[in-house]
């Protein structure tokens, strides 16, 4: 892998950690406050753990060269994928939506989040598991360093701007402290080192967190793993109570378009897709030099989560009970609507 | 042998830092030490907080002591209970305070695992040098035992401990200073968008007050909640911001909620249960007991030699018999109206300064409409002040006060904004009329708040009497309380003061007292009405001789070695800063010296 | 469902907002509950009634005013105002509920945490809820807008 190449596939890296963000928001988003907590948290802990991951890439990028990017340039499609959509470059084994949280987005979740199986080779492209992805990458970083790595400060974001979860984000600058965000963002998808990912090795006593993996799987089981489960043997704990007739009944894959030009529910969302733009380009800003940035990318989530969750309780007018939902869309600035009637 | 090396009364934030700081001596063994909480728990987890901010949401009137609940047997006080006294009739016992006045006390608290300070505002302003020498300086009051140099190192734990966002270079001020390379350990919180347009006219102003003039200057507030961390703090070692208890990745900057006073919702404010969580397991703490009694002994060395508390439960009926509890030093850390409340109805002789001095930053409002949006209702409450009026040669004349300016509009004063709307709506406005009427005016709103150094005075006191009695049959306190002119005098300078800021901001004054306000007083003809800070100070005072107080500066009882009387109300004078930060510091200061007693340091 | 939507029609034109935005609260269905509970379903009937007819007349803004001037139906919709913008139920004028009943729900209160939450009255100024919502760190360092104002 040449260098160029390598930064290319880290510019990848943050398109799939960022692609598996907007669904996950609309799951956690779509769960009304004080209801279903134990999912909640879980769906809020696994966004935390992929902000963080987005975090870590975008200083792994800057410290070999790159410039991490969040909005489309000319001749480059905007990175954030149009809902739904294939993972960025996986093998397009399965569709990711935007949808409530239920059984459905449950399934879509394990498979974003499925480990690798013991022994399948690194793959860059047409991966299998993100897994995979990040084996290829720490393989070239490996062969590229030191050299790969730039002289002198770039661009990082460390606990002073990223907080609130997920872990500590730190600046990157050499192999180890590379090798360091790989490993985080390895473990913390897959929770397992991959030497020991045999079915039936008991690995859910051995760790304080689950993998994500497994901690989706615990929901779409409705029941805890406890030590002594295998993954084949699946969770043998409590079982967990949820309530899927609590959550907003958003229809997946909103999107604008679907609504007649001029109504309410069109400028709505469109007002959401404003916001969810200005968020990426505050994200850009961040992490190319400006962590400052992040201050009012903080502010811009807060703000487009009350605007998708209002959106989600606006219902249908087509008698299906149905809601709208937040749709992602980016809109270049000259195409945002001002927040106004 | 006693039951314990160390008890202590009261798990507020001063009972949380001595029981944080005892509970981590390790050699050569670990002390034993008990807290009694009169007042429930009320935020042992994130879910158990959360239910407060949740009850305090569904509350129709929100006061300060709305989210926290109250148990029977040790009543809180609320500003609710706050009344006009009418002279001359009985005492009004309307609230859990016996109010003899002649003017009502108009603070509360709040008796709970965490105390008052759960819904403090957060300000963490160092004295100035000159409030520790007030008698030296401008013949009024008393000094203080110890100078600004012997708690600079203090207000450094302290800082740390209330984790204060601030800037050395901004807090500088009328001689304070700061060791070599110190940093508070984060940056300071930006300010409001108010205080920025209110500094553009102020900053370099001159007003003239009581007949001379002053150059103005606003300084941002140092504040104990969670802003960005400084890198350079502990010469290097930088700051990491310390979350909700219980939910530590909760709260790790201030999220503007705007609710620091009743409840910050993510405790990025620093709050008592966030000591509480670092305290070591081996340390007991008992809440809902209340303690009733101290017993001395009639001889020896060791002058107390137990205390007598109720433990009850809520819903149950009342314990019959007290409980008693011994241990080498004892610590009352109630706060300055519960202390000297027990120590009064224990019998014996009490210090005479017992009681006395009770003090508090009667505090004034004055609002206004800008003549622009200024983003009212955002923010902290106060993220800016005047600081630079606290001292000077008038405090031989008359108050010296701080000044903060209010991100809050006029919340506090009219019920603002819903009473705008209702106003509006009973004008018959109602559609977009109704909302950019609303959208016109509300944002426009600001109001200034005014605190005066009230002087100690033996007739400003808490005192307990037969027949006043709580449910347990513990006595109440009773409290005497009067402004005098000194303080008037002061008000009547931060009127001229307010009244050349409003000239020059342009804003429109729409202040009105009302003579049935329960603090209304007045001064050369012009009404102000005042109410409490939540800052009561003085009822066992500290001095350097015995005779002078009732504690030594370390706040031991002169006349009862193994007794300490901790918290506010050791503070000879209430000065003008918030005090929670140098009763934190004085807290350090006092837990070194137990140390020593006990021969563990 | 027609009910609600005539209740959310005639709450858009009353408060100022979009009904989108009244339904983004989740609050539509809870204060025409609330609504009824407290002042009865013929009232509350009336009252949408005259609604429906306002919002179709050809001066919808005069028919409006007409209705809050009622006597009866104008107290109850000015509460409906109040109701939006704050969350909260005030007690009816002592007149009306001498003349048209008193009901025990009838007295000042917040309907429930996630009603104070969704007062309208914070998005009218540019704010947010006091003690809620928070719009995150610095936030209040910004030049104030005031979203779908003038």
């Amino acid at each position: 892998m040449t260098p160029d190449e390598l930064r290319d596939h880290l510019q990848t890296a943050i398109e799939i950690e960022w692609s598996t963000i907007p669904p996950y928001l609309c799951a956690l988003w779509s769960i009304p406050e004080g209801r279903n907590e134990l999912a909640a948290t879980c769906v809020r802990d696994v966004v935390m753990e992929e902000m963080l991951h987005v975090t870590l890439a975008c200083n792994l990028l800057n410290a070999i060269g790159g410039s991490p990017r969040f909005t489309p340039r000319p001749g480059k499609p905007v990175p954030a994928p149009d809902y739904p959509s294939f993972l960025p470059h996986s093998n397009d084994a399965f569709v990711v939506d935007l949808r409530a949280f239920s059984r459905e987005a449950l399934e879509t979740f394990r498979k974003i989040e499925q480990p690798a199986a013991i022994g399948a080779p690194p793959e860059s492209d047409d991966y299998q598991t993100i897994a995979q992805f990040y084996e290829a990458v720490a393989a070239a970083l490996a062969a590229l360093s030191p050299g790969i790595f730039v002289a002198g400060p770039t661009p990082q974001v460390d606990g002073a701007f990223y907080y609130g979860g997920g872990g500590e984000a730190f600046p990157i600058h050499d192999l180890p402290t590379a090798s360091e965000a790989l490993d985080v963002i390895i473990f913390q998808g897959e929770g397992i080192d991959l030497s020991i990912w045999d079915p039936d090795h008991d690995v859910f006593g051995e760790q304080e967190e689950l993998a994500h993996y497994f901690r989706f799987d615990e929901l779409y089981q409705e029941r805890r793993y406890v030590q002594g489960d295998t993954p084949s043997s699946g969770p043998s704990g409590d079982p967990i109570l949820i309530d899927y007739a609590a959550i907003y009944p958003m229809r997946p894959n909103p999107k604008a378009e679907s609504y007649p030009p001029g109504s309410e529910l069109r400028a709505l969302t469109e007002e959401c897709n404003a916001t969810y733009s200005k968020l990426l380009t505050e994200l850009e800003a961040g992490f190319t030099g400006t962590p400052s940035a992040l201050v009012g990318g903080v502010q811009t989530m807060i703000e487009l989560r009350y605007q998708a969750i209002a959106l989600m309780q606006v219902p249908l007018d087509d008698g299906t009970g149905q809601t709208a939902g937040p749709a992602f869309q980016w809109r270049a600035r000259s195409d945002r609507q001002a927040g106004v009637e | 042998m006693p039951d314990y090396d160390v008890v202590i009364v009261g798990a507020g934030p001063v009972g949380a830092i001595l029981a944080r700081v005892l509970g981590e001596v390790e050699s050569p063994r670990p002390l034993r030490i008990l807290v009694l909480e009169s007042g429930p728990a009320v935020g042992r987890t994130w879910a158990e907080y959360q239910g407060n901010h949740e009850h305090y949401l569904g509350a129709e009137v929100k006061v300060p002591n709305t989210p926290w609940v109250s148990s029977t047997y040790a009543p809180s006080p609320d500003v609710l209970d706050i009344r006009k006294l009418v002279p001359g009739s009985l005492p009004d016992d309307n609230g859990y305070f016996v109010q003899y006045g002649p003017l009502p006390f108009g603070t509360d608290y709040v008796r709970a695992q965490g105390g008052t300070m759960l819904h403090w505002l957060g300000t963490t302003l160092r004295m100035v040098p000159n409030d520790f020498e007030l008698k030296t300086r401008y013949g009024r009051g008393v000094d203080w035992p110890i100078s600004y140099a012997d708690l600079d190192r203090y207000y450094e734990l302290a800082e740390l401990e209330l984790g204060v966002s601030a800037d050395v270079g901004d807090q500088a001020y009328l001689g304070i200073t700061f060791a070599k390379n110190y940093v508070y350990p984060m940056f300071g919180i930006p300010r409001s968008y108010l205080d920025e347009h209110v500094a553009k006219a102020v900053d370099g102003m001159k007003v003239k007050l009581d007949g001379k003039q002053y150059t103005l200057l606003l300084s941002p507030t140092p504040q104990g909640r969670n802003g960005m961390p400084n890198p350079a703090y502990d010469n290097g070692s930088g700051y990491r911001p310390r979350g909700a208890h219980g939910a530590d990745h909760v709260g790790l900057r201030c999220e503007g909620n705007s609710s620091c006073i009743p409840i910050c919702p993510v405790q990025a404010k620093y709050n008592p249960l966030k000591t509480w969580g670092r305290v070591a397991p081996h340390v007991e703490v008992r809440t809902q007991c209340v303690v009733s009694r101290v017993i001395y002994a009639p001889t020896g060395s060791k002058p107390v030699a137990a205390l007598e508390y109720y433990a009850y439960s809520d819903g149950r009926p009342p314990p019959t018999k007290p409980d008693r509890v011994t241990a080498s030093v004892y610590v009352l850390a109630g706060n300055s109206i519960e202390n000297p409340k027990l120590l009064l109805a224990s019998g014996g002789t009490p210090n005479k300064h017992v009681g006395k001095n009770l003090m508090d930053h009667p505090y004034v409002l004055s609002w206004a409409l800008m003549p622009e949006n200024i983003g009212a209702y955002r923010g902290p409450s106060s993220t800016s002040g005047i600081e630079i009026l606290r001292d000077g040669n008038f405090r031989r004349d008359r108050a010296a006060f701080r000044m903060e300016v209010v991100n809050w509009g006029w919340d506090f004063v009219t019920d603002s904004p819903f009473s705008d709307v209702e106003t509006a709506v009973d004008r018959g406005r109602f559609g977009s009329d109704l909302r950019s009427d609303i959208a016109g005016t509300v944002p426009r709103q600001f109001h200034l708040g005014f605190l005066y150094e009230q002087l100690p005075h033996p007739g400003n006191q808490v005192f307990v009497k037969n027949g006043y009695v709580d449910a347990l049959g513990i006595p109440r306190p009773c409290i005497k309380y009067d402004v005098d002119d000194y303080v008037r005098k002061g008000m009547a300078a931060s009127r001229e003061l307010w009244n050349q800021l409003f000239a020059k901001l342009g804003a429109t004054e729409h202040t009105r007292y009302y003579e049935s306000d329960p603090g209304y007083v007045t001064y050369d003809g012009k009404p102000y009405s005042f109410i409490g800070a939540g800052h009561i100070v003085g009822t066992h005072r500290m001095s350097k001789t015995q005779g002078e107080g009732a504690v030594d500066s370390f706040q031991r009882s002169w006349e009862h070695e193994n007794l300490y009387l901790a918290g506010c109300g050791s503070m000879p004078t209430v000065a003008t800063s918030n005090p929670s930060l140098t009763m934190a510091a004085l807290t350090f200061r006092t837990a070194e010296q137990i140390l020593d007693d006990l021969g563990t340091r | 469902m027609k009910t609600a939507r005539s209740f959310a029609a005639l709450s858009a034109a009353l408060t100022g907002f979009r009904t989108v935005d009244l339904w983004g609260t989740g609050q539509v269905d809870v204060y025409l509950d609330e609504l009824i509970a407290t002042v009865g379903e013929d009232v509350v009937a009336r009252l949408l009634a005259a609604g429906d007819e306002a919002l179709v007349s050809s001066d919808p803004k005069k028919a409006l005013g007409a209705l809050l001037a009622d006597d009866e139906l104008g107290p109850v919709g000015r509460n409906v105002i109040v109701l939006w913008y704050s969350g909260a139920w005030r007690p009816l004028p002592g007149t009306w509920r001498n003349r048209y009943g008193a009901s025990t729900l009838d007295v000042a209160r917040v309907i429930s945490p996630a009603s104070y939450r969704s007062g309208l009255v914070w998005q009218a100024i540019g704010a947010h809820p006091k003690g809620a919502n928070g719009p995150g760190f610095a936030s209040w360092a910004n030049p104030p807008t005031v979203p779908g104002a003038g």
